[in-house]
């Protein structure tokens, strides 16, 4: 009942946002270095700071706390022992970051000297429980949004209560608590130093509070990890960024499968849109945030007779109105709002098609991933799962009316069952359920005439081109390649944050085919130029004619370029009009120049104010030189 | 015809011309009058327009005549086509116009020598006009459905001859003609090609050509005007900046600088030259694969939206290149991985799929292409499987229900024998949405306009599950429909004539109906599914069907409670009249000052409390369309 409420909250607000506490334990045992001198401390310590700012830089505003147990020093409100809050629950900053890069880089000097580990191995886990909760709760005071709290902890110890029954029973109270609120607890356990983590010892009795909870979804909240690997860092940081990352449903919708029978199910995105840090302007006096309002002004032939005064008008007082042979055809917001809420909510199968039917171009926009939701409607699961079953045995797919919420257009989508994919860690890559494809609708698809080839294909061409496809082929997944426009953002950013120069060069785009291995095939290459006819360039050749080209349309370029500057000094300096007619670059390029001062979010017309002063300068200097000189 | 012309102006606006040849008239007003009498042109060609819908309006029917003839009517109008394009040429010299005549008759009008139609279709070959002929039914109207009167079928027989002299003709009969003309098709797509350059294989480089195959359209733009003043006038946004903490202060557009977010803080970006430093920067036009990698890599789900059409340059030349490469994708099951950058200076390369295809009419081997996602579009947590819960696993007796379902449900591309389990999306699934924002737009401006109805059943029936339609069918054929069909009067009938009945509905269809209605049954009782009290409230009961019409029922409702008090001044107010007199009124209600404060809290109380009497004549409205489905 507990999960079902979160569900309604998150669907009401559409913004939760995230706490985590990462729970670091500090004894001597994590200090311990592997064959590859790395420590489990200094990993988990590195995959929070790398999860903290990786999540700045994509603009979330998740909060995080960082707090070591089994410490030396102790900081918390409590007073407790061995408990050392070191970033309170926050939205990191870049102090935070550039904190946790400070200990990283030097845990002797920033981390054992300052801090230090606690002599005493046995731990009060009810302590660090209570601390947390206390963390979280002058949290959801300060703020009214509901928060998904959760706490991961980083351990090597499989049981730091010594097996102290008394502690234990103490320490298993408190914990329910916390799960009783919503509070989830991930575990990330080092193993491979002091042998196996024996989950049993402890930590189970912790993680599995739920009463329905069934062995794999205990599973779900406890990951292992090998310090003997020397991948262990990647792995520890990929799962940390997992569990960290929030399934977030789209919300709950009826899948009809005829006017009758529905079932409940979730929504969610399979594919997710660039994330980005916000982009944001500041005043640039005092260096605050700026805000952009919209007003909504009459555009009025009469302002003379109202004095010039505008008429700003609210939100509510403006309709929309379609342009139609001369003429406006008026609409008030509540028809357009009812136009585009048209249609009923949620999916509605109208039938089954062969899958061969679906053809590559049926897709327009994200698709989505459809679970069912037994909290809703008793009984979903267990429909969802045959159908699921059936569509995959019968290799069918449904055509459905999608339309997630009341203002959203109406769509058909194909709902494709798809088997679970891993990749070749056997890791997640999709998972087995009931797709959401989205199709075009008929004035979506263009019909594009082909001409019919006169000419039969060359079975020879088809060999040499089979060859030159083996040469080519490689492994591809859906995680190979990385966006190089992002990554560059995301590392100057970083950059900027942690007060490094810029140095960009290091992001590369690599989205590229693998040369070397291009050019072991070149006389295929060869024999299917000579076969076909078409055009052989090795990648230099390209790249030098591009460059000719380039140079040509730049010499055009900047001859015209240098024409149209001249053109500026000469003739146009004193015409407003004829100066606007130039474009923004330009005119940052003349006055970068003449060395007059812009800033980068400048506007047209203030350029060409500046340009007009700097002339009307120009032209008085010129005046008082003469006069002095006469 | 009204339709017709309305589209022209929806869609084509700026870029067309229409002129009117009437056949058969008194008077002979026509350059060429000497020689084609009785064919009058009602004003020259121009860009379409509502007067010339008035003026078709004020057409004043005339008795038919024997002597006209119809092959001179469309000689004319092809000679003033011709005049027009040659107007346009002067003005712009590549030009290429797409010339249309549609024709409409009704079958009673000769053709005088049907002999020569060889002779003249040759002449009229020459021009690249395209025609269309109607034929309207004159005896459809008339309630006889099987005699057609001999000068019809002389004059069908004809135009069948001639069609297959023109090049380029095709005829249609009313009610196919309307069918098509009564679906808003958006504005006529130019086939430009996205990209034209080498498809760079390793150092081999095939000429190719990009179109756009499929791609996500937008809802029609407008513009806004206020509510606020008396007279019409256009709303522009301003946009302003103040300072979040004190947004009393202004702040002028040219004294901000950017800045990017960063947690809790803000990293500020005075200097230009930092900014561009985080871009990406110095791309060059490309289509390059980087491989080729097994179909199965390809997550069908993991596709963004849109594909595009690959076609060689030249086909001729090259000895089909392309065509080889793609046939040799195609036996190795491969697909190929690309890097894209369709213009120079993009911001960022993409990744694209380049996919095999069979092109079913031409038979030739091209490719399609869409984008993949990179590693931050995938969504970076795992799901559950949702089967653990071995409790809720289906049985046996379930998943047979099911399989007999889908069988049973089978939409089909081609289906002649049940209509309503057709479903192919390359004809006829056109936007709900916009076709239903068209249709108001004719509402507004002609509420009389008799097609309508007609369009907005349409559109209900597009998003009508064929189990609906079909349930639909059968209770409305044992409603008492004679009774009905007085009450709608003479409407009803025209649209009988219309559309011809498909009576063919075989008992065939009646058992399967049966078998259908058997399988729900058997669903419904071996999944037993519960209704929990959170559905109900969840559920909104009145989105099923917020068809237009609500649109009507809530406006009156609107200024009933409201302006009760006002009325006496608003009669006295004459209506606003704009560029086009009676054709588009203001809702005065709009208008006033004090009534906008209030209005969303008004509705919103009206939509409580008027509910019931909401519902009762939603299902009013259910029954006639019910009725017109089974017209159909």
């Amino acid at each position: 009942m507990n999960e079902f409420q979160n569900e309604e909250e998150t669907i009401s607000t559409l913004s939760s946002l995230d706490s985590v506490i990462f729970l670091i334990d500090s004894r001597s045992s994590m200090f311990q270095p592997n064959e590859y001198y790395q420590t489990a401390f200094e990993n988990s310590l590195k995959a929070a700071r790398l999860v903290m700012s990786e999540k700045i830089v994509q603009g979330g505003s998740d909060q995080f706390s960082i707090c070591f147990f089994g410490t030396n020093e102790s900081k918390n409100p409590h007073n407790f022992p061995s408990i050392y809050i070191h970033q309170e629950l926050d939205v990191p900053g870049i102090d935070d970051i550039q904190k946790l890069n400070d200990i990283q880089t030097d845990i002797d000097q920033n981390f054992i000297s300052n801090i230090g580990h606690s002599t005493n191995d046995q731990l009060d886990f009810s302590q660090i429980f209570f601390t947390c909760s206390t963390i979280f709760n002058k949290n959801t005071v300060a703020s009214k949004n509901i928060f998904g709290n959760r706490i991961f902890i980083f351990t090597c110890d499989d049981d730091p209560l010594k097996k102290d029954e008394k502690l234990l029973k103490k320490s298993v109270d408190k914990c329910k608590e916390l799960t009783d609120v919503g509070i989830e607890i991930e575990l990330f356990a080092f193993s491979g130093l002091e042998g196996n983590f024996d989950h049993n010892a402890f930590y189970e009795k912790i993680i599995s509070q739920k009463e329905e909870e069934t062995e794999n979804q205990w599973r779900e909240h406890f990951s292992e990890i090998e310090m003997t690997e020397i991948d262990n860092f990647n792995i520890l940081l990929s799962k940390v960024r997992k569990r960290e990352n929030k399934k977030a449903t789209l919300g709950t919708i009826h899948l009809q499968l005829t006017p009758d029978i529905e079932i409940a199910v979730k929504v969610y995105s399979s594919i997710e849109h660039d994330k980005k840090a916000k982009q944001i302007y500041l005043d640039s006096k005092t260096k605050q945030e700026v805000e952009t309002r919209t007003k909504f002004v009459e555009q009025l032939d009469y302002t003379e007779q109202l004095d010039g005064k505008k008429v700003v008008l609210r939100e509510t007082q403006v309709g929309q109105c379609f342009e139609y042979g001369g003429s406006y055809i008026l609409f008030n917001p509540h028809e357009i709002s009812s136009i585009k809420r048209y249609g009923p909510l949620g999916l509605q199968i109208f039938g089954f098609k062969p899958l061969e039917s679906l053809k590559l171009y049926h897709n327009v926009g994200f698709s989505n991933y459809l679970l069912p939701n037994e909290n809703f409607l008793k009984g979903s699961t267990t429909l969802y799962s045959a159908l699921y079953q059936k569509m995959i045995e019968k290799k069918v797919y449904a055509i459905a009316l999608f339309k997630l919420r009341k203002n959203f257009g109406l769509r058909f989508v194909a709902l494709v069952a798809k088997e679970e994919i891993l990749d070749e860690e056997s890791e997640q890559v999709s998972p087995a359920g009931i797709f959401v494809i989205k199709l075009p609708f008929t004035n979506e698809i263009r019909n594009i005439p082909i001409k019919k080839n006169v000419e039969k294909i060359d079975e020879q061409i088809v060999e040499v081109s089979k060859s030159i496809i083996k040469n080519m082929n490689f492994h591809f997944e859906s995680t190979s390649f990385e966006n190089p426009e992002l990554q560059k953002l995301y590392h100057g950013l970083h950059q900027k944050a942690m007060k490094i120069n810029l140095n960009q060069d290091l992001i590369q785009d690599v989205i590229f085919p693998d040369w070397e291995g291009l050019e072991k095939a070149d006389d295929l290459f060869k024999e299917f130029v000579d076969l076909t006819g078409v055009s052989y360039q090795t990648e230099e050749n390209r790249k030098r004619n591009r460059e000719q080209q380039m140079q040509k349309k730049n010499t055009n370029k900047r001859f015209y370029k240098t024409e149209r500057l001249e053109n500026l000094k000469s003739q146009d300096r004193k015409n407003k009009d004829l100066i606007k007619l130039y474009t923004l670059k330009e005119l940052k390029e003349f006055l970068k120049s003449v060395e007059v001062k812009f800033k980068s979010a400048e506007r047209k017309m203030s350029l060409v104010e500046k340009v007009l002063e700097y002339f009307s300068n120009l032209e008085t200097n010129n005046l008082n030189e003469q006069q002095n000189n006469n | 015809m009204c339709v017709l012309i309305h589209k022209l102006i929806l869609f084509k606006q700026k870029k067309s011309a229409v002129g009117i040849v009437l056949v058969g008239t008194e008077e002979s007003k026509n350059p060429y009058a000497e020689n084609y009498p009785n064919i009058s042109q009602t004003s020259t060609i121009k860009a379409p327009s509502f007067e010339l819908i008035s003026e078709i309006q004020n057409i004043q029917l005339e008795e038919d005549r024997e002597e006209t003839d119809l092959i001179s009517s469309l000689l004319v109008a092809s000679a003033l086509l011709l005049d027009c394009e040659n107007v346009m040429k002067t003005k712009k010299k590549n030009l290429t116009v797409k010339k249309t005549i549609y024709l409409f008759i009704n079958g009673e009008t000769g053709i005088s020598d049907p002999e020569e139609l060889d002779v003249i279709a040759i002449d009229i070959n020459k021009y690249n006009i395209e025609f269309i002929f109607i034929l309207l039914s004159k005896t459809a109207v008339e309630g006889n459905k099987n005699t057609k009167s001999e000068i019809r079928l002389k004059t069908e027989h004809n135009l069948d001859n001639f069609t297959t002299y023109l090049n380029d003709s095709i005829i249609l009969k009313y009610k196919k003609a309307m069918k098509t003309i009564l679906k808003f098709e958006d504005k006529t797509k130019l086939l430009r090609s996205t990209f034209k350059g080498d498809l760079e294989i390793g150092p081999v480089g095939i000429p190719i050509v990009i179109y756009t195959k499929a791609s996500k359209e937008n809802f029609p733009t407008m513009k806004k005007y206020s509510l606020l003043s008396k007279e019409f006038t256009l709303v522009k946004s301003e946009r302003s900046y103040h300072l979040i903490n004190d947004p009393t202060i202004e702040i002028d557009p040219n004294d901000r600088i950017t800045g990017y977010k960063y947690g809790n803080d803000v990293l500020q970006f005075e200097d230009e030259n930092e900014l561009e430093k985080l871009k990406l920067k110095g791309l060059n036009r490309t289509f390059k694969v980087i491989g080729f990698t097994k179909k199965s890599n390809i997550i069908r789900h993991h596709l963004i939206g849109g594909c595009d059409l690959i076609l060689p340059m030249n086909p001729e030349s090259n000895k089909n290149a392309l065509g080889a490469m793609t046939k040799a994708m195609h036996k190795m099951k491969v697909i190929g991985i690309i890097r894209v950058v369709k213009r120079r200076n993009l911001k960022c390369p993409s990744l694209c799929y380049l996919a095999p295809y069979k092109d079913p009419n031409s038979n030739s081997w091209i490719m399609l292409s869409g984008k993949l996602p990179f590693v931050e579009n995938l969504p970076q947590y795992t799901f559950n499987d949702f089967r653990t819960k071995k409790s809720l696993q289906p049985n046996k007796t379930q998943l047979k229900a099911i399989d007999q379902f889908i069988d049973k449900f089978t939409l089909e591309t081609t289906n002649e024998k049940n209509k309503n389990f057709n479903f192919d999306l390359e004809k006829g699934i056109f936007n709900p949405v916009t076709q239903l924002f068209y249709s108001e737009i004719l509402k507004k401006l002609d509420p009389n306009l008799e097609n309508i109805k007609i369009i907005q059943n349409n559109i209900k029936k597009i998003i009508t599950p064929p189990i609906q339609k079909e349930e639909e069918s059968i209770n409305s054929e044992n409603n008492n429909h004679d009774k009905l069909l007085k009450e709608k009067g003479i409407e009803i009938e025209i649209e009988k004539g219309n559309y011809d009945d498909d009576d063919d509905d075989d008992e065939i269809e009646d058992i399967n109906v049966q078998i259908r209605k058997k399988i729900i049954e058997d669903i419904k009782v071996n999944f037993n599914l519960k209704k929990s009290q959170n559905l109900e409230r969840k559920r909104n009961p009145e989105s099923l069907f917020t068809i237009s019409e609500n649109i009507d029922l809530k406006i009156p409702k609107r200024k009933k409670k409201n302006e009760n008090e006002n009325d006496d001044k608003k009669e006295k107010e004459p209506f606003q009249k704009f560029t086009f007199n009676d054709l588009v009124k203001v809702k005065k209600d709009e208008n006033n000052d004090s009534d906008n404060e209030n209005l969303d809290n008004i509705q919103f109380g009206n939509d409580n409390s008027g509910s019931e009497s909401e519902d009762l004549s939603d299902d009013e409205d259910n029954d006639n369309e019910s009725l017109f489905d089974l017209i159909q």
